[in-house]
């Protein structure tokens, strides 16, 4: 097709001006989104903030209300599912259940009307990479969860997409798993060289696994960039709470800590806690509270400090630190101290 | 120890009848499962499988030719009739292509009414079209089958609406027995094929489309597969709601005759009751030859 691309679309998927409505709900809300080709991009967001709603555009479940959907150079806003170069791994799979693990996966190649042995030969190049040698005839139900979710994955990446996409991939399966699983995507998408998109919920799995990411909220886009630029200087109040956690600080306290007016974030780890009677050194701030809570996790150590400014603040240390005091009790008088180049500044 | 037990006994003591006999009930599974199976065991065994025996059992005895008599002597003399005598052989191909026919007619209207319901319709619209689909069910059976010859008729609905087109309705005969009877099960096909397809998650068309299938090859490959039990349930009803039937084909039938009027026949004017119970049992026996044969299919193993 002959579809004279827009100087504008440089990417391999791009959302322009689209916007959703289901009857009087406003799912997305206008959002301008370019992905590049190769890239292991996220859409983050809570439930209901719009990121699916996005990603099932791109595939063509949905069409939106207005705006348009872009896959590489071509405007594919109208086109249906089955003709676009995009395949989807399904949040619950969709496996077919009367079909073995290699009809699932050679099932786009059979409608696609590719010859028996080229099938044959694709799928089992594919349930290699996946790791699923030997599981070819085995019927979903006798597969576990993970392996469920490499046959969804074989079956989408055998078509050979353009751009894959993934809604919360992982989201079905426990935390152990899902780990291996984030470190195992992330090396299939450098081994493919395609574009990934993928959908969650989970700031850790957007941090860990994507190049860039979008946050989502409320059908809006909050801010899109690489993982540390977001994590680092998230653009609102909300990207600094919802990536990581923050010590958000405005008004009359920001005052009384920092001398300014504003609106302030501070992350948990960047905070040390000292006992009151602690010298700060010279190129730390400090705040004086008292240590309301304290919480053991295993690897961090999580308190809680009231400060006399009057914020609440979290500070989470490894518990291998030598750095903070741990053996400081409940109720103990504390001074909190951080590094004035730790402090962001929101707006 | 004593005197805690001792307490444990006084506080069982003090308890109402009522709640001992529950308790007791409670501890015992074996108890339980006689209280709740009792009465549908009995009905089962008694009323069910008993009519079923003493209608195998009838259908060895033959009556005696002059008195009309029931003779009690075992005898396959029924049996060899019906296998021999060339009009049963014709009727009862004619019934079973009739329960084919009306199947398949069903089948095909109840497929995209179902999908329609299950997948197209909102939550509201679905309610409204279940009861439009069972509503059918209350009225009386011989009202609508007579509704049916009255349209049928020659200066009836049909023919009327057909006589502009320079066609004519298909009078009374086999053709108005497998339309009737296609009306009249319709719903017994609809409601399974339709919790069937509510049974299939829309993620599983998503990813037929997803994976490049059209609508129509979605519908072959993923829908119809794993509709298939459903289709079956619901043929189950058409099939031997049809091959039971004797009241429609005397109503708009015209002359033909079906398997069942051979039944009725012999129970009422021929009077010859053992050999009704020996060709009742070849609906019975199609029944069991059709279910084999989808079992073997392999269809029914993801039930």
């Amino acid at each position: 097709m002959a579809v004279a691309a827009p100087a504008t679309t440089t990417g391999d998927v791009r959302l322009e001006g689209v916007t959703k409505r289901f009857g009087s709900v406003l799912a997305v809300d206008d959002i301008t989104l370019d992905i590049a080709s190769g890239e292991f991009f996220a859409l983050l967001g809570p439930s209901g903030s719009g990121k699916t709603t996005c990603l099932r555009m791109i595939a063509g479940f949905e069409q939106p209300t207005s705006g348009k959907v872009w896959l590489a150079g071509r405007d594919v806003t109208s086109v249906a599912p089955f003709d676009r170069e995009t395949n989807t791994v399904f949040q619950d799979y969709a496996l077919f259940p009367h079909m073995t693990v290699a009809q699932n996966v050679g099932y786009g190649l059979m409608v696609k009307r590719v010859a028996k042995s080229e099938r044959r030969h694709r799928v089992e190049a594919v349930l290699g990479t996946v790791r699923l040698d030997g599981y070819a005839d085995r019927k979903p139900a006798q597969l576990s969860g993970g392996q469920r979710q490499r046959v969804a994955l074989a079956r989408a990446l055998v078509n050979e997409p353009r751009v894959l996409l993934l809604d919360e991939p992982l989201g079905a399966l426990d935390r152990k798993l899902r780990e291996e699983m984030q470190l195992e995507l992330k090396q299939l998408q450098r081994d493919v060289g395609i574009t990934f998109l993928f959908v969650t919920h989970d700031q850790d799995e957007a941090l860990t696994m994507s190049d860039r990411m979008a946050v989502f909220n409320g059908g809006r886009l909050e801010q899109v960039g690489a993982p540390a630029e977001i994590y680092d200087r998230p653009a609102t109040p909300f990207v600094a709470d919802f990536i990581g956690t923050s010590n958000i600080v405005e008004g009359a306290p920001a005052r009384a800590l920092f001398g300014s007016d504003g609106v302030f974030s501070l992350r948990p780890e960047r905070l040390r806690v000292l006992a009151e009677s602690d010298r700060v050194s010279a190129d730390e701030s400090s705040a004086e509270g008292r240590l309301v809570d304290v919480v053991y996790a295993g690897a961090t150590l999580r308190r809680v400090v009231a400060l006399d400014a009057g914020p609440v603040f979290v500070v989470t240390d490894a518990t291998s630190a030598s750095g903070s005091s741990p053996e400081l009790q409940r109720g103990a008088r504390v001074r909190l101290t951080w590094k004035p180049s730790s402090l962001y500044r929101l707006g | 120890m004593t005197t805690a037990s001792e307490g444990v006994a006084a506080g069982l003591r003090a308890r109402p009848p009522s709640r001992r006999v529950s308790s007791f009930v409670q501890r015992h599974v074996t108890l339980r499962l006689i209280a709740l199976l009792s009465l549908p065991g009995l009905w089962l065994v008694v009323a069910y499988l008993g009519s079923l025996a003493a209608m195998l059992i009838a259908a060895f005895w033959t009556t005696n030719d002059f008195t009309g008599a029931v003779v009690h002597t075992t005898t396959l003399a029924n049996f060899k009739t019906l296998f021999t005598e060339h009009v049963y052989r014709t009727v009862a191909f004619r019934s079973v292509s009739v329960a084919v026919l009306v199947t398949v007619v069903d089948a095909v209207l109840a497929l995209p009414m179902a999908y329609y319901m299950a997948k197209v319709a909102g939550p509201r619209l679905r309610r409204i079209l279940v009861v439009a689909i069972l509503t059918p069910l209350w009225a009386s059976y011989l009202v609508k089958a007579y509704a049916w010859r009255v349209m049928l008729s020659g200066d009836g609905v049909v023919n009327w609406a057909l006589h502009p087109f320079g066609a004519h309705g298909p009078g009374y005969g086999l053709t108005a027995v497998v339309l009737t009877l296609a009306y009249l099960w319709l719903p017994f096909m609809v409601l399974p094929v339709f919790a069937g397809l509510e049974r299939i998650p829309d993620s599983l068309l998503e990813a037929s489309a997803d994976a490049g299938a059209r609508s129509w090859q979605t519908f072959r490959s993923v829908v119809l597969p794993l509709l298939f039990p459903a289709i079956v349930a619901g043929s189950i009803f058409t099939f031997s709601l049809t091959l039971g039937d004797y009241i429609t084909v005397n109503v708009v039938g015209g002359t033909s005759q079906l398997f069942a009027n051979v039944i009725y026949d012999n129970i009422t004017t021929g009077g010859n009751l053992p050999f009704a119970a020996a060709a009742a049992f070849f609906p019975i026996a199609i029944m069991v030859g059709y279910l084999v044969a989808v079992r073997r299919t392999g269809a029914l193993d993801n039930v």
